[in-house]
């Protein structure tokens, strides 16, 4: 049995799946930031590193405080001959399905699937067949639109546009460039920013960019919508 | 076209601002050229002072006011670039590869000595460029 708060963080948190390596920071960055401008917390496995933790563990700990589960699987191929097939986002995908299946209280729980193109995964995980899967072009401004229709469809989360969210997303890379700058932080450096510093960063400009440029509308109140209903 | 009188109001509204940035960008290239082509070419020290002086305010004032604002260059998702300024949300021009971009971009941002920045595919700054003219900010003594 939750209480009201930990319900409430449950409702807002959104466990992110995907490959951590350099190619994927290209849509992990806009990732991210579209879930924060959202006003949802995303939670990836990157957020905290300590030794004395197990990775499967953290990651179960994750699905099970995260209502929304997005799972990219476009990357799950061997690139070039004699490489592995990566495992790891089906793994995840698959643990996120059994918490929803099986464990009491997590009916709620939705989960979006994301390919870099259409049917993509079904070749290899004919089980997903039946499954709805979102493709992005493995481009930003594509994956921040479907991220995006699918939080506002399924949680009805501020309803802030796409162009809007990539726009910001630009302006807030561009603003933290210049200010790195300044503080004296080399070029290389800045390009490997850790996430949960990144994070940081973004939650606040947000806050301070972003909301007060795009406030979200506020629903009418009961009174005022039983008159414009014309009870 | 309004349908309501809501928009009809936001239509005037934005026609003010525009007609108010026109004129301040005409006014900040009719002083430029006074002072480019006019008052340097008299090298008269005491005759530029004045016009630098007001060409500088004019442009500080711009930029607090946001009518020169930095000019990014951003890949779009059906594989075009586009230009935008800080703070829009649409594209002002839509080109089909990135040095056609940062053509244009480069231009908008010398027009009104601002900065051009140049995104990747991946949304990081790849290359930022100022055009703020060298006059600004009480650097000319």
């Amino acid at each position: 049995m939750k209480t009201p708060h930990e319900a409430e963080e449950f409702n807002k948190n959104v466990f992110i799946n995907c490959p951590f390596d350099v190619e994927y920071k290209a849509l992990l960055h806009p990732l991210v930031f579209t879930i924060l401008c959202l006003g949802l917390k995303p939670r990836l496995a990157l957020e905290r590193s300590n030794g004395g933790e197990t990775r499967l563990h953290k990651i179960v700990e994750l699905i099970e405080s995260a209502r929304f589960g997005i799972h990219d699987l476009s990357r799950c191929v061997a690139e070039k001959a004699g490489d592995l097939y990566r495992l790891n986002m089906p793994l995840e995908l698959g643990i996120d399905y059994a918490c929803r299946r099986f464990q009491q209280g997590m009916e709620k729980k939705c989960i979006l699937i994301l390919e870099a193109k259409k049917h993509q995964t079904k070749a290899a995980l004919s089980d997903l067949a039946g499954c709805d899967t979102e493709c992005h072009n493995s481009h930003p401004d594509t994956l921040v639109k479907v991220v995006r229709d699918w939080m506002v469809q399924e949680c009805g989360c501020a309803d802030q546009p796409a162009a809007v969210i990539h726009a910001a997303f630009l302006d807030f890379m561009a603003d933290t460039d210049k200010q790195l700058c300044k503080a004296g932080w080399r070029r290389d450096h800045i390009d490997q920013i850790q996430l949960p510093e990144l994070m940081r960063k973004m939650t606040s400009w947000i806050e301070s960019n972003f909301k007060k440029t795009n406030p979200v509308k506020k629903k009418a109140s009961k009174s005022r919508a039983r008159r414009e209903s014309g009870a | 076209m309004a349908n309501i009188r809501s928009a009809d109001k936001n239509i005037r509204k934005a026609n003010t601002l525009t007609m108010h940035n026109q004129s301040v960008k005409s006014r900040i290239r009719a002083l430029r050229k006074k002072v480019i082509d006019d008052a340097i070419g008299k090298k008269d020290a005491a005759d530029v002072a004045p016009f630098i002086s007001e060409y500088c305010s004019v442009l500080d004032k711009a930029a607090k006011t946001s009518v020169s604002k930095p000019q990014h260059v951003y890949s779009k998702g059906d594989g075009s670039w586009g230009v935008k300024s800080t703070g829009a949300s649409r594209a002002r021009s839509v080109h089909a590869t990135q040095e056609q971009a940062i053509k244009a971009a480069k231009s908008l941002a010398q027009v009104y000595h601002s900065e051009l920045i140049v995104h990747g595919r991946d949304g990081r700054v790849q290359e930022r460029c100022s055009y703020e003219d060298a006059t600004r900010s009480g650097r000319v003594q």
